[in-house]
């Protein structure tokens, strides 16, 4: 026997006595909390024991255990005499087994049947049938566990959903053909056709009487399946069932290259999750660890800048690089015929074509340049102005044509299509959608729109967000669609396409629509308005409350949507790209929101500074320093202000004065001052305060703001905040 | 990283259960893994604080203090916010494993684990090349 | 006709429906020795199925379509 052998006969016996102590407690008093769950979690390890050997009947056993006590645990069925008698024949049973595994080492030969007696008994004993957790089989569906190994293969080790169809005898009549439905499962991994008795003489057979029964498995989810059985309700049972691994199943190992890719996609998910700020940045960390870890050990160490590199910018960037690196090692060779072609056309074919008008470009530009030298060699030469004025513009004409076919093509390079954020959502919904239970079907179109690389990077997560929300506040749980009159699977829809300029997605639903007196409510009781305030507010005013920060409609607290730190969050998101968001939704029919966002975006980097109250930024590019400066260093001449940097005389101004905007009257011992450099002229800028740096989409003034000079535009910064850009030199 | 002075990678092990201990430290040491072990959550965060150890393998359900619990403290230590982590469960659901990732597991394995699985997964993230 | 009856061959094509069921079994039933042909069959109503499994005669020609010949032809096959 060996030593882990022994040591899980010992620990089980250990855990027997144990749970059988708790049990005695809690039947002496069923309201026992701790008795629950000293028994609970002694099952819980004991199922973890059995599971590490070949020994699965003990561990159906016992889940089936496990589960009786959840349902007590939960307040579902109450702890019977009955109850207890079951479990400790359950725990008699486990001794048994124990002792007889200490001395031959494996179960008896019946235990399969007795675990199943176990199990049947438990059911019995909670009162009927209780809805079974994931990997138990829920009754009526015995066969499932019964089935012979060849038939099962296709769905060992998978979670699948099982069919068992027993059409009415009648119902031709009512033009049902449950053949062809069943011709229509999806993914059919088993079909059972049987008969529910022996057939008759073909003389007295009735044909029209349907004495058929199916039973069939689906990789497909259950909802789908209700979906497609939706006119036979009554005659379908459908039940979600984790088919065990086949024990006959050569254990493959598992490849350590797709583990590494599993592993790497999950690194890239993880950083998706949501989280306070601490939580997502220790994932973050954790992840970029675990992700230069397993570069290491595949010997991809030279992919280690892409990933340091990613890892300096944003989320996206990064959850995209750790994604790209899960696709496979960076060089594949162009006739590697393992590469899916879903993958290799994304990386490949639209970029590949780009590329090659790109390297067309520089090719043309490299010619243009050999101009150059000529030029110059007729300048030494002394050839005359005129001639040489006539050579250096065409030579710039034919450059200058090609910079902005370059511009165009760079751009271009930068398009990605939109499936890219799409794609990911078919898996969220259908998780999501089941584990709220409720069906939705999601329809995507559009993701062949393209849009900028930056721009995809920030729409990630406000559609996520969106599309949670749909499924969270926005669609009816299907009871309540029923009784409205609703169809029961609910239809989300996310859409793209291109508007003047600009990239629409819409993310729309089905279902209840966002109450806008209960936002007004809302508004008012977090005192984001007065009461009057929010009376006076027109609907379509009223729904955009929703982005103010804090202010969700729905009460109930979800882990999916957070706690209404979402809708700003999506404003900000977008709006930070130099875009907007539109609501708009109708009670009981839906809600649709609209996300415009511009084709490309330009990342300006600012310095920020405070003054009088609002926040100002100048290009990073002007900036040569910032510093404190005693008020005895600054020099007053007349009106004019100077101070002494590195050693030369700079003038000094101040903002306030440039805006003119009231005196600083504040005691203070020294000024903030920020050196601007102005086309060789530096200037010495008293400001407020110095902020962070920020990087920033510029959005022009529009309207009357467009006529005051001295401002190069406005942007929002992440925290919601309006950053307005100055031109300095404009000012002076 | 693989780290030439300590050529051996240090893994702690926090399970209730003695068994899986024992067995995780048998398969994780025949593949040349160095294994600490702890027995609750408490008991692990001591450990990992006193040890930073290079990868960390967590049951969830544990008396005293569970593993979703300590995952979520020791991701508040600057010291072991980074340290990959995985987290065995007997539970299958798409659910847990969610929760798992959102406490701040690196992986997730459903029980029982194949040695071969486990094995893999260390190496990978403790960054080993490996034998194959 | 999806069903085409012959002096000793039954020869399904196309899809064969519910239509079909009353002639098939009176066929059956008259036929001494009947040999069935499905090879061009590309849908069988359930009461068809029935019927065949209720006569229990072999298939001279399975289907080809991968549904009757993958799930169907192997509880005909069985009888």
């Amino acid at each position: 026997m060996s030593a882990l052998f022994e040591q899980f006969v010992l620990e089980s016996r250990e855990l027997l006595e144990a749970a059988g102590a708790a049990l005695l407690r809690l039947e002496r008093d069923p309201g026992d909390t701790i008795a629950v769950n000293d028994l609970f979690r002694a099952l819980h390890t004991l199922k973890g024991a059995t599971a590490l050997f070949d020994m699965a009947p003990f561990t159906r056993m016992v889940h089936a255990g496990e589960d009786a006590l959840m349902a007590v645990r939960d307040g579902r069925v109450a702890m019977t005499g009955e109850l207890a008698d079951r479990l400790l024949e359950l725990l008699d049973t486990g001794a048994a087994w124990v002792d007889g595994l200490e001395l031959s080492q494996s179960l008896p030969d019946d235990a399969d049947a007795r675990a199943r007696a176990q199990e049947a008994g438990l059911r019995a004993a909670l009162g009927g049938p209780v809805e079974s957790a994931d990997g138990g089989t829920p009754t009526g569906f015995a066969w499932v566990g019964e089935l012979p190994e060849a038939e099962r293969a296709k769905a060992a080790g998978r979670t699948v959903t099982a069919i068992a169809y027993d059409p009415a005898e009648d119902c031709f009549f009512a033009g049902d053909d449950p053949l062809d439905l069943c011709r229509r499962i999806p993914d059919l991994l088993l079909l059972r056709i049987e008969s529910a008795r022996a057939w008759p003489p073909l003389t007295n057979l009735d044909p029209y009487r349907c004495t058929l029964r199916f039973r069939a498995l689906s990789g497909a989810p259950k909802d789908e399946l209700t979906r497609l059985f939706r006119g036979v309700p009554d005659q379908v049972l459908l039940a979600s069932v984790a088919i065990p691994a086949l024990a006959a199943e050569p254990a493959p190992l598992a490849a350590p290259d797709s583990l590494a890719t599993a592993m790497l996609r999950e690194q890239a998910r993880i950083l998706g999750l949501p989280g306070s700020h601490d939580e997502t940045a220790a994932r973050r960390a954790a992840v970029l660890r675990a992700v230069r870890n397993i570069l290491a050990a595949e010997g991809r160490n030279a992919e280690g800048a892409a990933l340091e590199l990613a890892a300096e910018g944003p989320t996206d960037a990064l959850i995209r690089c750790i994604e790209t690196l899960a696709d496979g090692p960076a060089v594949v060779a162009p006739s590697a015929p393992a590469v899916p072609a879903s993958q290799a056309r994304r990386a490949l074919r639209v970029d590949a074509e780009r590329m090659d008008r790109l390297m067309a470009l520089v090719a043309e530009l490299v010619v243009a340049k050999g101009s150059l030298p000529y030029l110059a060699r007729q300048a030494q030469e002394g050839h005359s102005a005129d001639a040489l004025a006539q050579g250096i513009k065409e030579a710039h004409g034919r450059i200058d044509s090609i910079v902005g076919e370059l511009q165009d093509a760079v751009l271009r390079l930068r398009l990605l299509p939109l499936s890219r954020v799409f794609d990911p959502l078919t898996r969220l919904v259908r998780d999501t959608a089941r584990r709220l239970g409720k069906p939705v079907e999601l329809h995507l179109s559009g993701g062949e729109t393209e849009a900028d690389k930056d721009i995809l990077d920030i729409l990630g997560e406000p559609l996520l967000h969106l599309v949670r929300n749909g499924l969270d506040h926005g669609i009816e749980p299907p009871e309540r669609r029923r009784a409205a009159g609703k169809p029961e699977v609910a239809a989300l829809r996310v859409q793209a396409f291109q508007d003047s300029g600009g990239v629409v997605v819409e993310v729309s639903d089905d279902g209840a629509g966002i109450d806008a007196a209960a936002v007004r409510r809302k508004a008012v009781a977090t005192g984001a308005l007065t009461a009057e305030q929010a009376a006076a507010l027109t609907e379509a005013e009223a729904l955009r409350l929703i982005f103010l920060p804090g202010l969700s409609t729905s009460d109930s607290v979800s882990d999916l949507s957070g706690r209404g730190v979402g809708m700003d969050a999506v404003r900000g998101a977008v709006e930070r790209a130099g875009g907007r968001v539109e609501v708009s939704s109708t009670p009981g029919v839906g809600t649709r929101f609209r996300l415009v966002l511009p084709l490309t975006m330009m990342v300006t980097r600012m310095v920020t500074v405070e003054t009088a109250g609002a926040l100002y930024g100048f290009p990073v590019t002007l900036v040569t320093g910032m510093q404190r400066i005693p008020h005895g260093a600054i020099r007053r001449m007349k009106h004019a202000e100077s101070v002494v940097v590195q050693d030369a005389v700079v003038p000094l101004l101040r903002l306030r004065r440039l805006l003119n905007l009231p005196e600083d009257e504040r005691e203070r011992s020294g000024e903030a001052v920020l050196l601007v450099d102005l086309g060789g002229q530096p200037v010495a800028l008293v400001v407020d305060a110095l902020q962070e740096r920020a990087d920033v989409v510029l959005k022009p003034m529009t309207g009357l703001l467009a006529r005051l000079r001295g401002y190069a535009g406005t942007a929002v910064l992440g925290d919601g905040r309006l950053l307005l850009a100055l031109n300095l030199r404009e000012l002076l | 990283m693989t780290d030439r002075a300590n050529p051996k990678p240090r893994v702690l092990v926090v399970d209730d259960a003695v068994t899986v201990r024992a067995y995780t430290r048998q398969v994780l040491e025949a593949d040349g893994f160095r294994v600490d072990e702890a027995v609750n959550g408490i008991d692990g965060l001591e450990h990992a604080l006193a040890s930073t150890p290079d990868l960390l393998i967590v049951d969830i359900n544990m008396q005293k203090m569970d593993g979703y619990t300590m995952l979520r403290r020791l991701r508040q230590e600057q010291t072991l916010r980074d340290v990959p982590a995985i987290m065995i469960s007997t539970e299958s659901k798409a659910s847990d494993r969610e929760k798992a990732l959102l406490a701040g597991a690196n992986w997730y394995f459903v029980k029982p684990v194949r040695p071969a699985d486990l094995t893999a997964a260390a190496r990978l993230l403790t960054g080993c090349e490996g034998r194959s | 006709m999806p069903i085409r009856f012959e002096e000793k061959t039954a020869r399904f094509e196309g899809a064969c429906t519910i239509d079909e069921a009353i002639p098939l079994t009176e066929w059956l039933c008259s036929v001494a020795e009947p040999r069935l042909d499905l090879g061009g069959c590309t849908a069988l109503h359930t009461a068809l199925l029935q019927v065949l499994l209720a006569a229990g005669r072999p298939v001279a020609v399975p289907p080809e379509d991968t549904f009757l010949k993958g799930w169907v032809m192997p509880v005909l096959g069985k009888r």
